[in-house]
């Protein structure tokens, strides 16, 4: 999976331990009341094998932020006014094959080798000598064969998000076609290096690209018996998939249609479509949003399980704060585009330093308030039609300074590991300066 | 069959607590349609016999998982459809509920003459289904309902003086100039203004239109508000707006609320009592401390454990249930959480489809499992294509492949060649028990209390 | 419900209609007047009328003939055609299988093509080859049926002379038998490669004008069903698993579009029909419409009802055909609701 190509050269690295860096990004969308700023200068950091949690308010941007990381804003109406989503995909452990030793922290994987300098350290990689991607720039091939294989998502609603039409094994199959076909030969015991016309098209079949005819002709006998394995073969790995997420009976499961299972049964299948290939980067938009109570606590107990299990890194997103408590190891704080706060999932639910969040955490209904008396944050959110420069909170905020209004407080460090935009932690920078915001300078 | 009635605030006696509602036994079926004739083939029991108190000025919390008939039982609640069975009882006062329990809860063939009499009274007056003309306006308009979904429920081609006036219109309760200077009333008590008058719904931000919801709602002076999830779909800071809007108005105007949702904190926050549903049935019923300290059944029990909340310890593993809700069209036997629940008993009504549904998890089993023949939900002969399965199954019935409680309630299976012949002990269905004052619920453990 | 049950149900309920129908294509017909114009000529004297008249029943109350006329029709006897002066059963056959030849492939031409054309349009939604589409689509959903056959005619026909008009070169027809009526079948049964070319030939005008409304309509729902789906959630999950844009396109979102554009293409087989009948006259096609054209102009009651209540039978059962069709590709259809 590292082609020995260069994909452009990375204007900005991450620090060793992380696996993708989002640095300044913006995500603009063209509407008919002017340019929506829906992510305006979003910067995390997410490391290898945690589970960041990104919180925040309806429509303040953490879908565009998540769907960015595999390019699926839609554009237009969607812009991409800047900044870059690094990654550094991984790939087999070459001491252990994959079985897991000290080297690879029993994970069986390692960074990808910087194809500039074959891992031995160089300009393009830092001297990390390892593989750096920024997402919203590579090509269009490079970017679909990480889709699905070293970065997969789940989405909020699994009814909505499987196909009505298509049983539950043709969906799982084709990730396993798209990504695995050198391993559905194998299984299937097709010499995948001949090259004669049968091996061609059922090296065709394999990664789903036949077309048209091919398919009546595998469907003869010559060739039926090869298909016919081949379908044995990505039916024993979608059956392997669905188990590892609990379903019960899976080879009976993987034949129905999404509308014949339950919520959370879909959202397993989903869970095990998204994991299917090993992902190093699991992005989850509100998986659990859709389910009851119940069925979301299993959920996310089978997601933490198979996290920890496989060290994948995990962008959780949720706009539901107690329960990003409960899984997250970090916590991003999103709102209108930004990011307000960032820290620990400890410290930021013990000491909220934004005045967004501690407003959030002080408007959930809990047994200590007495009614009436919730915490409710005032007015609304503001429209993200060409903001001013000044701190998006700005208007809603009770520490609201004069400051506020005319400039824009940064994303900084306050502590170790803590990071506010708020000037409440922070002096505004001296000089009356444009808008001192994120230093924008990639891409 | 009194559900939770707890004490009422001191210095109000007995008769003077008026019941806005009253449900007793309420179910709603829904059939179940097949063939090419759509002959009836069953029934969805998605309220099934649902009995409590709503009294006035109060909030009752209805909590319970998707799809165990709590918005069904709001509509019914609200005359918005006619259960199938049991009734509810509008504005009854204490004394009378107590009568018509007494009266219903002897057999109908046990009536005396006197004894029909008195119910035939009751009824006339305050059953729902029975109430007509002005009884039945008067009930209308005392119970409003807010949907969880603000935008679908408001017309987006009207305007929101029109959605608001809406109801005063049509009880004919102001007009022209009077109308409006009333709609602006109501959007003023809900925070909004004379300046929203004229626009359209999709305008509005979601907590707006839920405020306008609930303005609609209040626009009758209405004694109970059924509230179907009115802040599922909005943020927390939102939802604090809406709910410390909707306490003002419960201390201004003395409402009552019913409502529903499934976050239980919000319940927590918002009840006075709180009734837990699963599968259309009351589990547990009772005040809003005690189901949270002290809750007896275990279905409440795993939804406390499942709901995350700040406070607790987020180390601790979530203790989570297995499985899913079973089909309301074929609800389990004596318990009907006994599916699924960690703590069951042999008491708890296992039945021939707990053997079923456990073969579902043993593929080989599964597959060549040929026909169940029942004689009742608790008899029944499994037939296998072969042999070796029925014995397979006869083996593990007996080992500790199956949950131990299960074994316990059933006879030792008999194995006719390809059969398997099952029979469970059976049990009738588990009825809400009193667990302390205006506390009840539906477990054979601990019927005593603790 | 089960598909099987549900077309059991629907077959149960179709004699109910059929009967409606010919109720009322009856009563709609005879508000025109009394069919016995079409058996007159100079020379009858008042009794000769009057034998007529009591020969066909006409002096019976109308329920009474609407009885004798439906019993005849079970007993295959659709009456007398004037317009053909021969009975309506020796006719029917042959036109029936010329207008069906034109229908069928007109039809198909609009279902091909308008799919085709939809799906290439919704792909690239506000871009050049949609707008091109779409403009085009706007044309064949306004253009009268009559002026744009006429236009194509004069060009095709007069100032090219690419295509002819007629049915087939009676020269070459007369050669080959014809087991099923539909020309261009015959001519592949009998395996003549000649006739088959001619009666292709003969088709493509006709076909074309007719078929061009319908594709027009078709394209715009598919266009704009597929632009819908493609919103969908699922899309973005297909491509989220690496799938490349042709198999997003062709796997996922086109056949959840097919769902509602295959409820207009039932709809749109009703338009075809009632098109041919301008068609046949234009391309002097002697089809089923051109003669129910010379029927209706002549008063020719038999032939009226007998192609009204074929059209509405044959109508009520592609219908049948669409809703079952529309069950198998929505999965989620819960029939008879
Ligand atoms: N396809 C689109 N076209 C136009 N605007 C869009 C589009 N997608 C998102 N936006 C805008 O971007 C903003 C952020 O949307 P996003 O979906 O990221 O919010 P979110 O944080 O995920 O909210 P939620 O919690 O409701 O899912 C919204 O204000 C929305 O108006
Ligand atoms: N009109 C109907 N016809 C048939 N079945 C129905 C109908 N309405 C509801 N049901 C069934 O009744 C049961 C209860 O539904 P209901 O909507 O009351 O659940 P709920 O508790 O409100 O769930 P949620 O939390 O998802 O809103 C469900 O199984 C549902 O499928
Ligand atoms: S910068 Fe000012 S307005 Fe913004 S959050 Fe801090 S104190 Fe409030
Ligand atoms: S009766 Fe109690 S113990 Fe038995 S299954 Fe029901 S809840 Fe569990
Ligand atoms: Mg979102
Ligand atoms: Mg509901
Ligand atoms: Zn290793
Ligand atoms: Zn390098």
């Amino acid at each position: 999976m590292m082609p020995a190509m260069s994909e452009k050269i990375p204007s900005a690295t991450c620090a060793p331990a992380v696996i993708a860096s989002v640095v300044d990004l913006k995500v603009h969308f063209r509407s008919k009341q002017g340019v929506v700023h829906a992510v305006d200068g979003v910067t995390f950091d997410i490391r290898d094998g945690e589970t960041l949690g990104l919180v925040g308010e309806t429509g303040c941007g953490k879908s565009v932020t998540a769907r960015s990381f595999l390019r699926l804003v839609p554009m237009p109406p969607g812009i991409a006014a800047g900044g870059s989503i690094m990654f550094r995909p991984r790939s087999v452990c070459p001491s252990c094959e994959g079985e897991g030793c000290a080297r690879c922290d029993q994970t069986g994987r390692v960074p990808a080798a910087c194809p500039a300098c074959a891992g031995e350290g160089c300009g393009d990689c830092a001297g990390s000598g390892e593989e750096t991607l920024d997402l919203l720039a590579v090509s269009d091939a490079r970017m679909r064969a990480l889709r699905g294989d070293r970065i997969a998502m789940i989405f909020q609603d699994p009814g909505k998000a499987l196909n009505p039409a298509l049983t539950i094994r043709d969906q799982i199959a084709e990730v396993f076609f798209q990504h695995r076909s050198a391993e559905i030969l194998d299984a299937a015991g097709v010499d995948g290096s001949s090259v004669g016309p049968q091996t061609i098209l059922l090296r065709r079949q394999a990664a789903q690209q036949s077309r048209g005819l091919e398919h009546a002709l595998l469907a003869l006998p010559p060739l039926r018996s090869g298909r016919n394995r081949i379908t044995a073969a990505v039916d024993a790995m979608i059956a392997a998939a669905l188990a590892e997420t609990q379903i019960a009976n899976p080879r009976k499961i993987m034949h129905r249609y999404p509308h014949e299972l339950s919520g959370g049964m879909r959202q397993r299948v989903m869970i095990a479509q998204a994991l299917a290939c090993n992902p190093d980067l699991l992005i989850a938009d509100e998986p659990t949003t859709a389910l009851d109570v119940t069925v979301q606590a299993r959920i996310l107990e089978l997601i933490r399980e198979l996290q920890q299990r496989r060290k994948t890194a995990v962008l959780y997103i949720s706009h539901d704060l107690s329960l990003v408590r409960r899984i997250c190891d970090r916590v991003a704080v999103m709102y209108a585009g930004r990011i307000a706060e960032t820290s620990s999932a400890e410290r930021i639910f013990q000491n909220p330093r934004h005045p967004y969040t501690r407003g959030l955490l002080a408007a959930l209904p809990s047994a200590s308030h007495s009614r009436g008396q919730l915490a409710a944050i005032e007015g609304t959110v503001p429209e993200l039609v060409d903001p001013p420069p000044s701190c998006r909170f700005s208007g809603r905020c009770p520490n609201e300074t004069e400051m506020c209004a005319r400039f824009d407080p940064p994303l900084e460090v306050v502590d170790d590991e803590h990071a506010v935009a708020c000037f409440i932690h922070h002096e505004p920078p001296a000089g009356s300066g444009e808008r001192p915001s994120f230093t924008a300078k990639t891409t | 069959m009194t559900a939770a009635t707890g004490p009422r605030q001191a210095g109000q006696t007995a008769a003077s607590v008026k019941l806005v509602l009253s449900l007793r036994g309420l179910k709603k079926h829904f059939p179940i349609r097949e063939g090419a004739l759509q002959r009836v083939v069953g029934q969805v029991r998605a309220v099934d016999g649902v009995s409590f108190d709503i009294r006035s000025g109060e909030t009752v919390g209805l909590v319970g998982e998707s799809g165990c008939g709590k918005t069904t039982l709001g509509r019914c609640v609200s005359g918005l459809s006619d259960p199938t069975g049991g009734a509810a009882y509008f504005n009854i006062s204490q004394t009378d509920r107590d009568g018509l329990d007494a009266l219903l809860n002897i057999p109908e063939a046990h009536h005396s003459e006197q004894d029909r009499e008195a119910l035939a009274a009751l009824e006339a007056a305050h059953r729902v289904d029975q109430l007509t003309g002005p009884a039945w306006r008067r009930y209308r308009r005392n119970c409003q309902v807010v949907f969880q979904d603000a935008f679908a429920s408001l017309n987006p081609r009207h305007l929101v003086k029109d959605i608001v006036a809406r109801p005063l219109r049509v009880y004919g309760e102001a007009t022209g100039l009077e109308l409006t200077e009333r709609t602006v009333e109501l959007l003023e008590q809900v925070g909004l203004g004379r300046q929203h008058l004229f626009r359209y719904p999709h305008q509005f931000s979601g907590g707006q239109r839920q405020r306008i919801s609930i303005a609609r709602a209040l626009a009758l002076d209405p004694e109970l508000i059924v509230l179907d999830e009115p802040t599922s779909s909005l943020d927390v800071s939102v939802q604090a707006q809406i709910l410390n809007l909707l306490h003002k108005l419960q201390q201004q105007r003395g409402l009552a609320y019913l409502f529903i949702t499934h976050n239980l904190s919000v319940v927590r926050h918002v009840a006075d009592r709180i009734v837990v549903m699963y599968l259309g049935k009351v589990v547990e019923a009772g005040d809003t401390a005690t189901i949270f300290e002290r809750p007896q059944h275990p279905y409440t029990k795993a939804l406390l454990a499942a709901s995350p909340d700040l406070s607790q310890d987020h180390d601790v593993e979530m203790p989570t249930l297995e499985g899913s809700v079973p089909d309301p069209a074929h609800p389990p036997q004596g318990c009907r959480f006994h599916t699924r629940c960690p703590v069951a008993t042999q008491a708890c009504g296992w039945e021939v489809d707990d053997v079923v549904r456990w073969l579902e998890y043993r593929e080989g089993l599964f597959d060549a499992l040929s026909a169940v023949r029942r004689d009742s939900p608790f008899e029944a002969a499994l037939v296998f294509d072969d042999e070796a399965s029925a014995k397979a199954l006869a083996a593990a019935l007996r080992s500790d492949m199956v949950p131990a409680p299960m074994r316990a309630a059933m006879d030792e299976p008999a194995l006719h060649g390809r059969e398997v012949q099952l029979r469970f002990r059976e049990v009738s269905e588990v009825g809400l028990a009193e667990r302390g004052a205006g506390h009840v619920a539906a477990c054979v453990l601990n019927p005593a209390g603790e | 419900m089960q598909i099987r049950d549900y077309i059991l149900r629907r077959l149960m309920v179709l004699p109910i209609l059929i009967i409606g129908t010919s109720i009322i294509v009856f009563a709609l017909t005879r508000i025109g007047g009394s069919p016995i114009g079409i058996y007159l000529s100079h020379e009858m004297s008042p009794a000769d009328v009057a034998e007529i008249e009591a020969r066909f029943h006409l002096d019976k109350p109308l329920p009474v003939q609407y009885v004798y006329w439906i019993s005849g029709v079970l007993r295959g006897d659709l009456g007398w055609s004037g317009v053909a002066a021969a009975p309506v059963t020796e006719i029917f056959p042959n036109k029936l299988a010329a207008t069906m030849e034109l229908a069928v492939a007109s039809g198909l031409i609009a279902v091909a093509l308008g799919i085709g054309l939809g799906t290439f349009a919704g792909a690239r939604r506000n871009r050049l080859p949609d707008h091109v589409i779409r403009v085009v689509a706007v044309g064949g959903a306004s253009m009268p049926l009559f002026w744009f056959a006429i236009l194509l005619l004069i060009v095709f026909w007069v100032y090219l002379g690419w295509f002819p008009v007629g049915r087939s070169d009676p020269n070459i027809f007369a050669s080959i038998a014809h087991p099923t009526g539909l020309y261009t079948l015959d001519a592949v049964l009998a395996g003549s490669f000649t006739a088959l070319r001619d009666a292709v030939w003969h088709l493509v005008l006709p076909a074309v004008a007719l078929g061009y409304g319908a594709t027009a309509i078709i394209a715009r729902m598919m266009r704009s069903s597929l632009v819908e789906e493609l919103q969908e959630d699922y899309v973005d999950a297909a491509r989220a698993k690496g799938l490349p844009e042709r198999l997003v396109l062709r796997r996922h979102a086109r056949r959840n579009a097919l769902i509602p554009t295959v409820t207009v293409i039932g709809l749109t087989f009703g338009f075809l029909l009632q098109g041919t009948v301008v068609a046949e006259i234009v391309f002097r096609w002697p089809g089923l419409g051109r003669w129910m054209a010379d029927a209706v102009l002549r008063g020719d009651q038999a032939t009226i009802m007998a192609y009204v209540m074929f059209t509405s039978v044959l109508f009520l059962l592609v219908n049948l055909i669409v809703d079952v069709v529309y069950a198998y590709l929505d999965r989620r259809v819960v029939l008879g609701e």
